[in-house]
């Protein structure tokens, strides 16, 4: 059924990619920002477009007019008369048949967009690459799963080698990011088993426990219906339950099924960890100093607002290469740090067994930096023994999500596991013989860990895993609250970009230009809504996906 | 100082100052309003409550929008002009109703007409060649079924060198011949005239082929109602007769639900209509009977009682440049059987004499006078929304009317489209 035409005006040109349209006056028509549409020449031209704005208008040149119209302000006046109400909508578009760069030749008309529509969506996408990344609403029942149409991402783009890299920006609180990160975690997985692919998850659990309890997934999909049932009722939202199904069921269709699937569960966490009793058969890690390397220690010592000299730095470097594999704790270099030998005649100091000499305040400098280490890592460092039971990529499952417990740890213990851990994901994948041929990392607040302005340890390690990562096939999923606190090259890095609801503060900023008049809609975007923007479309969608199923146990 | 002479003067005179306007007299968009007055009868007054509550009449708004374009010309060489350039224009003529459903204006009809205007027979006279050029497309001529025509979306010209209505000796008569062709302006303006008449002549239709449809529901007609009468039989063989209401039956039927809304009123009585712009809680509308007067734009009949209003008082220095009170006033053309509804008048109802029509309109418990009571409470809750347009028919133009010109002129191809043909 056709609802409008394009406009082709001097006010209103239209652009080859993209154009308005004029919507029929009919109250019942559900078009609002993020509906897929489609615009259809004479000549069987087809445009697959998004709706990107819309506004409502009318003749009225003013609200001169409007006040003068209503009875000269008299707002008790109803005129035999309504003035007409134009709705006009924004879109961008998405797909166009026959492929060109050319605006449409005339007032094509507009219709809803059915399901072989949005399936021209997919065409660009060889079935074996095809990663389902959200939904898109087609349909006016959110109850029934045909009206959620399957998006798609590009394996090669969204993992690698094409692109690689997911950043998600949305605002705290809301259990967007972490909640997508586990979907999108769920989709490589089906997708990976799928096409044979050997690829393990590893999710930082960096706040409360979005990533605890993804063993408790219901028994099988009635069970999953009771729980949503539950779920929507119990938030007070029950007419969510349909929408949240349908999606479910349609991601079911495309072959992402948690339930049937069975992916594999394992929790690592530190000594003391209060939530232990969320996890299932959880594994204690820590760290030695004999399980560290220079990196980890740079990551764990130095921070952007602690910069080294170069005396600490060199030190350091030569102390570790005298120590490192050979039993030492990290309570005998505190030791050996302090245990200086003067170089008689000079300001200089010498440390045992650790070639050269030093200005004499260097050991001390860096022993402090260690002493305050310590004394907030206590969680995850073994300080009398060399070796703790750190991450190994040796543990990873093939097709399992991996949950590595940093929430509560001190800062300074969340850059030396994660710099370890990311330290381990690449050094495995690059080993002959790998039981694992492609990782996920998922680590919300990357603003942390790899922060705008200045350099860091732990920062240079995340740009050299973004810049690499594509070749190692090591994804990383990265998320904060604040993409404009992030690194530009990690954000520029990440191919895929997805945003979800954000203050408008936030997004006024230039690096979330490429959304376009969708922009605008981020502080109204709805849980369960995102912005993706995916090399592979020409323009940023609005997605949905559906409620984590373990989120929903009663 | 010449000026302070000058305001010297005005002050003593009692003068007051006008409202701040940088639109010098010769430009004013309200000139043409209440330039000629005729004699008239005031047949009745009558109050009516700037809101009535009273639910609206009309069902229908008709009006009608033209755009006339030369798109070509031709060279005559011939003995008795030589190396004349004449013009030839394409108009594309639309007339449309939209109907209210509820507060809501829907189209309803339109009819479109793509003309080729030219003189025709004077080419023909001019040079012997245009004898053999006979446009391949009907004319629009005195012979009539104009109205058909236009339905059946035929290829038409018309030819602007004969007049379309007959003369007394019941042939058509001469507007240009062929030595008239050397005044090219005096060609353009008849095309434009022609323009005009096929417009009306398709309003009749239109207002013809609603009353068929729908012979009960009111309509608001832009415009005054008297001029486009008298193309009745050019519109239709069952029209004939309209014209001068000589066949005061068909006339009946065809005037019976039928008002025209005149925005830009030229012809006003020549005394009493200080009535019609009185301040004060009501509005006044004095009802006039005018004999047949017509001007340029603007003409007044016997046979239609002509309601003055004006019609948004409350906008009244509101707009600068629209200083002068009788910028906002409006004339609606009743016609006498809309008020005088008696099926046993339709054969002599314009025999009606002025003292009869004043008597029944004076007389408050008169079916007429409640009939026009009715009628003009209809025409001012009308009043409100204000169309967007000029300004002067913000102050003039009803809204339904001003909607559904938007509507035809949307409708209308752009000039260079219609140049292109070529």
């Amino acid at each position: 059924m056709t609802i409008g035409r394009v406009l082709i005006t001097q006010s209103e040109p239209a652009k080859p990619y993209e154009f308005w349209c004029w919507l029929q006056s009919d109250p019942a028509l559900q078009v609002e920002v993020g509906t897929v549409l489609v615009a259809e020449g004479d000549n069987g031209e087809k445009a697959l477009v998004l709706v990107e704005d819309m506004q409502s208008t009318s003749a009225a040149s003013d609200h001169l007019l409007e006040f003068y119209g209503s009875g000269y302000g008299n707002p008790n006046i109803n005129p035999p008369t309504r003035p007409a109400l134009i709705r006009l909508a924004k879109l961008r578009v998405l797909y166009r048949e026959p492929s060109t760069a050319s605006p449409p030749t005339g007032r094509w008309q507009v219709r809803f967009a059915q399901a072989a529509d949005v399936t021209l969506l997919a065409q660009r996408i060889p079935p074996r690459y095809r990663i389902l990344v959200g939904f898109l609403p087609v349909g006016s029942d959110q109850a029934d799963p045909a009206s959620w149409l399957p998006v798609f991402a590009h394996a090669q783009f969204l993992l690698g080698p094409e692109g690689a890299h997911v950043n998600i920006t949305g605002a705290t609180g809301l259990a967007t990011k972490s909640s997508y990160a586990l979907f999108l975690s769920y989709a490589v997985l089906a997708w990976s088993a799928a096409v044979g692919e050997q690829t393990a998850v590893v999710l930082f659990n960096v706040k409360r426990r979005d990533f605890l309890s993804l063993h408790g997934l219901p028994q099988n999909w009635k069970t999953a219906r009771q729980w949503i049932q539950k779920w929507a009722k119990h938030i007070g939202e029950p007419a969510l339950a349909g929408r949240v199904r349908a999606m479910w069921e349609q991601a079911r269709r495309q072959g992402v099924d948690p339930i049937a699937l069975q992916f594999p569960v394992q929790y690592f966490t530190y000594q003391g960890d209060p939530d232990v009793s969320f996890m299932q058969n959880p594994q204690i890690y820590s760290y030695g100093f004999d399980d560290l390397q220079r990196g980890d220690f740079e990551a764990a010592l130095f921070t952007a607002t602690y910069q080294p000299t170069d005396p600490q730095v060199i030190l350091l470097t030569a102390y570790l290469d005298a120590k490192l594999g050979r039993g030492t704790s990290f309570q005998t270099m505190e030791q050996d740090l302090q245990k200086v030998t003067p170089v008689k005649g000079t300001n200089e100091v010498t440390l045992s067994g650790v070639p050269g000499t030093w200005m004499a305040g260097v050991p001390p400098a860096l022993r402090r930096r260690l002493v305050g280490f310590l004394s907030h890592a206590s969680h995850v460092v073994e300080k009398n023994n060399p070796n703790g039971r750190p991450f190994k990529f040796s543990a990873l499952q093939a097709n399992g999500l991996h949950v590595i417990q940093l929430y509560r740890l001190t800062e300074a213990e969340k850059r030396l596991v994660v710099n370890a851990v990311i330290r381990e994901l690449s050094q495995g994948l690059e080993q002959p013989n790998r039981q694992i041929n492609r990782v996920l990392v998922i680590a919300d607040e990357l603003n942390k860990y790899a922060p705008s302005g200045a350099m860091s340890p732990m920062k240079e390690q995340i740009i050299d895993i973004v810049a690499r990562g594509r070749d190692l096939q090591l994804t990383l999923i990265g998320a904060q609250q604040f993409a404009s606190q992030v690194d530009d090259q990690v954000y520029g890095n990440s191919e895929t970009k997805v945003v979800g609801y954000s203050d408008i503060s936030e997004v006024s900023n230039p690096i979330y230009k490429y959304l376009g008049d969708l922009r605008d809609q981020v502080p109204n975007l709805k849980k369960g809504q995102l912005i993706l923007k995916h090399p592979v479309y020409p323009s940023p969608l609005i997605i949905w996906f559906p409620t984590p199923l373990h989120e929903m146990k009663p | 100082m010449i000026t302070d002479f000058l305001r010297n003067y005005l002050v003593e005179t009692g003068a007051h100052p006008l409202p701040p306007s940088d639109i010098p007299e010769e430009r004013a968009p309200d000139l043409p309003t209440a330039t000629s007055s005729s004699a008239a009868r005031e047949v009745a007054r009558v109050e009516i409550d700037p809101s009535p509550g009273t639910s609206p009449l009309f069902r229908f708004f008709v009006d009608g929008v033209q755009r006339t374009v030369p798109v070509a010309e031709v060279t005559v060489n011939e003995v008795t002009v030589n190396n004349v350039r004449v013009p030839i224009h394409l108009s594309h003529l639309i007339v449309g109703a939209m109907e209210r459903v509820g507060a809501e204006l829907r189209p309803f009809i339109a009819r479109e007409a793509f003309v080729l205007v030219f003189p025709y027979q004077a080419l023909q006279a001019a040079d012997r060649a245009w004898s053999a050029r006979t446009p391949p497309s009907r004319e629009l001529s005195s012979s009539g079924r104009i109205y058909e025509a236009v339905k059946r979306r035929d290829l038409l010209y018309s030819d602007t060198s004969i007049t379309l209505r007959l003369g007394s000796d019941g042939r058509p008569g001469v507007l240009l011949r062929a030595g008239d062709l050397i005044r090219t302006g005096e060609v353009r303006r008849k095309a434009l005239d022609r323009a005009k008449e096929l417009l009306r002549i398709m309003e009749v239709g239109l207002v013809w082929e609603l009353r068929q449809r729908c012979p009960e529901d009111w309509i608001l007609w832009d415009g005054p109602v008297a001029p486009p009468l008298k193309y009745g039989r050019l519109v239709d063989p069952a029209l004939q007769g309209l014209e001068e209401i000589a066949r005061p039956d068909i006339a009946f039927d065809f005037l019976r639900r039928v008002v025209g809304a005149v925005k830009r009123v030229q012809i006003v009585p020549q005394v009493g209509l200080e009535v019609a712009l009185s301040s004060g809680p009501c509005l006044i509308l004095p009802i006039y009977r005018f004999g047949d007067v017509i001007e340029e734009d603007d003409a007044v009949a016997k046979e239609i009682l002509s309601a003055f209003l004006w019609l948004r008082p409350e906008l009244t220095g509101e707009i600068s440049a629209l200083w002068s009170t009788v910028s906002g006033l409006t004339r609606f053309d009743i016609p006498i059987p809309a008020v005088f509804d008696d099926p046993t008048m339709r054969n002599n109802w314009d025999t009606l004499d002025e003292n009869t029509i004043e008597a029944l309109l004076a007389n408050s418990s008169s079916t007429e006078r409640q009939r026009l009571e009715k009628l003009l409470q209809a025409i001012v809750i009308e009043r409100w929304p204000v169309p967007t347009t000029t300004a002067t028919r913000m102050l003039t133009e009803l809204f339904p009317i001003a909607e559904t010109e938007l509507w035809l002129t949307a409708q209308l191809r752009s000039v260079y489209e219609m140049r292109s043909v070529l």
